[in-house]
This record gives C-alpha cells, sequence and structure tokens, in this order.
C-alpha cells in the first residue's frame, strides 16, 4: 500500500534536458555548494547520489541533492542567488533549485511520504568525504527510508543505492524502525528483498515494520465496538486489572475508560493495558479510585 | 435491635494494603454482623484473600461472605474460601449460620449464585450443553439457597448473594447484560423459603433497592452503589419473623 500517490516528489523533473558537463566543474561547483550551504549557519545534509557514493556504493552522479528545513528553503535559496547561481523557486510543495555551470543543485525540503529534515535526522547528520571533499550527509538509515520510498520504475537506481546502504552491515536496526514511520511496509520490502540478496537483516526488524504498518493501516478504520470489546478484553484477561466492571467508550477516536477501580495502582494499570492492547490510540482514563467515602447508611427494616 | 452491616464488591488485591481497615474503624460500633457479598479478592488469588484477612483482623464483628465470580477467576476458589476461614470468616455456599445478638438469632443462608437472567427475557436449559450446564448451575445454586434458608431457625433470616435475584437492582446496568447479572431463579428460592432481607453485590452501576415477587427486601451493597464502606440495616426485633 502506498500512500502519498500524487506527491509532487515524484514528478521526475521536466526543466529540459540534462546538463552535459566534465567532472572537474561538476567538483568545482559542489564544492561550491558546500561552502554556500555551511556558510548559511542553517541545518542541512546533502542525500541523494552524493551521499550513496559516501555512505554505501560508488556510483556516477552528477546531480547535488541538499534537503533543508522547510522553514530554511527560501534562505537557502538565497545564499546561492548571492553566491552567483541562478536560481528558482520551482514547487511551493517540496523543491527549489539552484543552477551553476550546468551543475543543478536541488534544495528539496520535503522527500516523498512526508519527509522532512526534522530534530531527529539532524542529530544523526554526519561528516563525510566525497572526491576529497568534507561535507554533512544524512545517517544511513534515513537515506534508506528515503530511496526505497522513491523507488520507482524509471528510478530502480535508489533500490539499488538503499540496498548498498544495508550491505555496509552498519544500519542501526531500532533507529531505522522509528525512521520508516512514513511507510513501513515499503521499507519492509526492501529488507525482504535483501534478505533474498543475501543480505543481512534480521528477521524481527522485518516482522516489527509489518506490524507497524498493519497499525497505521489499522487505527483508521477500525470500527468503534471492536475498541470496545478489545478494551474489555484486555482489562479482563491482564493480571494487572482484572476488570470486568468498567465503561469503555470511544468518542472521536480516543478511548475513553471510566467507572471506580479500587486502588490507585490499578487506577495507573487500566490506562496502560488499554494503551498496550489498542497500539496507536489515545486512551483517555476517566476512572476513579477514591474509595468510598460517605458515612454509612443505616436502614431500619422491620 | 439487630445491626447488620454489609458489602459487597471490595475487589481486594495485593495493592490494597492498609486500604480497607481504616473505613471499618467504627464497623464494631455500628453493627452486630458484618456481611459481605462476594468479589471480595479482584482475582480469585489466595494471596489477595490474605490480605483481606488481615484487613478484617480482630474487628471483632461476627462476618459471614459469599464469594463472587472475581474470587473464582483463577480456579483458586477453595483455597480462598479456605484462607478466609482459617480467618474466623464464615464462606457460604448453600449453607447458613446462626449468629446470636444479646438473646436474638440471626440466621444467614448464602450462595455466590449466578446468570440466567430474569423472567420473560431468561434463558432457559434448552440447546446446546453449555447453555443447559449455565441454566443448570444456577438451578442448582438456587436450591442449595432455598435449602438453607428453610432450615434456619432465627428471629431473622437473610440471604446473602453475589448475583441478584432482581432486575430492580441492576437498573443503571447496560440490560443487554442483566442476564450474565443475576436470575430470577435465585427469587424464587427466597421466596419459597421466606426471609426478611436479600443483600447482594456484582452490579457495579446497578441500584440500590428492590423487592423479590414475594414481597422480600432486595439491597444491592456493591460498594459502588452504597458510596460508603458498609450499609447498616435494622431490624426491630419486637415484631415477630414473618
Amino acid at each position: 500500500m502506498m500512500r502519498d500517490q500524487d506527491h509532487p516528489h515524484e514528478r521526475e523533473w521536466t526543466g529540459g534536458t540534462v546538463p552535459v558537463m566534465d567532472d572537474a566543474t561538476f567538483h568545482q561547483v559542489l564544492a561550491e555548494a558546500i561552502r554556500v550551504a555551511e556558510a548559511t549557519g542553517l541545518p542541512h545534509a546533502f542525500m541523494g547520489g552524493i551521499a550513496s557514493t559516501a555512505l554505501g556504493r560508488p556510483r556516477w552522479t552528477h546531480d547535488v541533492d541538499l534537503l533543508v528545513r522547510p522553514g530554511d528553503a527560501q534562505a537557502m535559496l538565497r545564499a546561492f542567488a548571492a553566491a552567483g547561481f541562478d536560481t528558482e523557486e520551482t514547487d511551493q510543495a517540496w523543491l527549489y533549485k539552484a543552477t551553476r555551470d550546468g551543475v543543478l543543485v536541488d534544495v528539496i525540503f520535503e522527500s516523498t511520504g512526508g519527509i522532512v529534515l526534522d530534530d531527529e535526522m539532524l542529530s544523526r547528520v554526519r561528516p563525510a568525504r566525497f572526491g576529497g571533499l568534507r561535507l554533512s550527509v544524512l545517517a544511513p538509515e534515513d537515506l534508506l527510508v528515503i530511496k526505497a520510498i522513491v523507488h520507482r520504475e524509471h528510478r530502480q537506481r535508489h533500490w539499488f543505492d538503499a540496498l548498498a546502504l544495508v550491505e555496509t552491515g552498519e544500519l542501526d536496526w531500532p533507529y531505522l524502525l522509528r525512521r520508516a514511520e512514513p511507510n513501513p511496509r515499503r521499507v519492509a520490502s526492501l529488507l525482504l528483498y535483501a534478505q533474498t540478496d543475501g543480505l543481512e537483516v534480521p528477521d524481527w526488524v522485518v516482522e516489527e515494520l509489518l506490524a507497524k504498518a498493519r497499525e497505521q493501516e489499522g487505527t483508521d478504520d477500525e470500527p468503534d465496538e471492536y475498541l470496545i470489546a478489545g478494551a474489555q478484553d484486555a482489562l479482563v484477561r491482564d493480571p494487572r486489572t482484572g476488570e470486568l466492571e468498567l465503561d469503555v467508550a470511544v468518542d472521536g477516536g480516543v478511548v475513553v475508560l471510566s467507572g471506580a477501580v479500587a486502588t490507585p495502582e490499578r487506577q495507573a494499570a487500566v490506562a496502560e493495558v488499554v494503551a498496550k492492547a489498542l497500539p496507536g490510540r489515545e486512551v483517555r482514563n476517566l476512572t476513579s479510585a477514591d474509595g468510598p467515602t460517605a458515612a454509612p447508611f443505616v436502614e431500619t427494616l422491620p | 435491635m439487630i445491626r447488620v452491616a454489609a458489602a459487597g464488591d471490595l475487589h481486594v488485591g495485593v495493592d490494597s494494603v492498609g486500604r480497607l481497615r481504616p473505613l471499618l474503624a467504627d464497623l464494631a460500633r455500628d453493627a452486630d454482623l458484618f456481611l459481605l457479598a462476594g468479589d471480595l479478592t479482584q482475582r480469585g488469588r489466595p494471596e489477595e484473600a490474605k490480605v483481606l484477612a488481615a484487613e478484617l483482623d480482630g474487628l471483632g464483628v461476627p462476618t459471614v461472605a459469599v464469594l463472587g465470580n472475581h474470587d473464582y477467576h483463577s480456579g483458586d476458589q477453595d483455597a480462598v474460601a479456605r484462607v478466609l476461614e482459617d480467618a474466623g470468616i464464615s464462606v457460604l455456599e448453600g449453607t447458613a449460620v446462626v449468629v446470636r445478638v444479646g438473646d436474638r438469632r440471626v440466621g444467614v443462608a448464602g450462595t455466590k449464585g449466578f446468570g440466567g437472567g430474569f423472567a420473560g427475557a431468561s434463558a432457559s436449559e434448552f440447546g446446546e450443553p453449555e447453555m443447559k450446564a449455565l441454566v443448570g448451575q444456577t438451578r442448582k445454586l438456587a436450591r442449595g439457597l432455598e435449602r438453607a434458608l428453610a432450615a434456619l431457625r432465627a428471629d431473622r433470616r437473610i440471604a446473602l448473594l453475589h448475583y441478584s435475584p432482581v432486575a430492580e437492582t441492576l437498573a443503571g446496568e447496560p440490560r443487554e447484560i442483566y442476564p450474565f447479572l443475576g436470575s430470577y431463579l435465585l427469587a424464587e428460592a427466597v421466596d419459597r423459603s421466606g426471609a426478611d432481607l436479600v443483600v447482594h453485590g456484582h452490579a457495579h452501576r446497578g441500584s440500590p433497592s428492590g423487592m423479590t415477587p414475594g414481597g422480600v427486601p432486595v439491597r444491592n451493597v456493591a460498594m459502588p452503589v452504597i458510596g460508603c464502606a458498609y450499609q447498616v440495616f435494622q431490624f426491630d426485633t419486637d415484631a415477630a419473623s414473618t
């Protein structure tokens, strides 16, 4: 299942024929692009073929892909303009371009699947070398996710760039699991493919990605009745709660628990148990653990 | 005057240490007898029963109990009952006890009871063996209650249940679950043998009071219903028992 079918990143650049330039010119313009990007002081990371070459497999590239935060894209483009690049605000959804001597710098601020340069990604940006130049590139896990998602019949190199990152054997699996959020099923398919190609991928990573995918796909359309029944079943079965008598309702997708429990420990446990049983669901705990407070009621009978 | 305190659905867990006892500080002043209407523990574990026994220890009021469905959950109901009996609490199931209060005798006959529903909307012993077993079990427990009540010689007779004998004290619960909360067979047993009061628990969202078709007052003493640690029933023993 593919999300964001119409995301603009999936449209190809149609600005004209690919310019022809020699390696020396490319190298020179790339060096200038690195200098300009660093001089802005704005968070950024190179991705695309340059990062693939630096982290995975060397491959020919004359593209420069620079990822910036959405709010920094215009400032970055202005810096390139000031340094003598021709610039254009190509697509307000995801892409600006800067060109010099026939070398194209894509200033990307949203990749397919709604991927943007966030704080967690920035904390993993690392120094790398490309043709003798020092530059900052995305972490291999982030690059893998982006490439797996961008992969199409006419852009097969992304798939094989991503596989080369698996082949390094240096992936941080828990981090990859977190970053695969935009399309865990696609990332799972890449890793399954990698396994069939003899690459080292633990089964649990694939299984967790599939579980995450099912969770995402299931949470949007599960009927409230089944959510309520699932919550009640968990409350009865879990030894921490053993609660049969609580009220469970679903209000705008939020699971609401109410009623009385005997102790504060059980009050905390009911929300934990339901949250665990219904992953991805917000749980509102309105139960009380006050216990009886009134004075005993006396009734006289004949 | 005979004063009987009653409460149900204590749901004591191993996390309940010290929570019940402060609520019972005045029990000996308020009552001559204490009835516990089932769901004494949360999961039916003997260690939970030990916590309850410790909370009730030395209160100085004779205590009589029936078990509830929660007390059966772990399949250890016999051990739960044993822990309570060892602590001096009478645990009834188709049995009865008589407690002397001054020169008066109060008889309590008890059963956990079971479900099946109420006249006009009840399950029958028909069809699958599981359905026959459900109704058959309620019928068996009701019969035990009927016999135990009938054998009681006392100034006042009380039927102590966990499940409800009438639908009235369930008002507030979803109607769909009434058959899981009680059975008319229990009321029928009470009316055949006669009693002065029925107390039960189980229905946390139910209502405090009702009456059997034969006119015996029914009280739901589940703690969430009464909103206090126990309810006290005072019997005017100058009048004769029914």
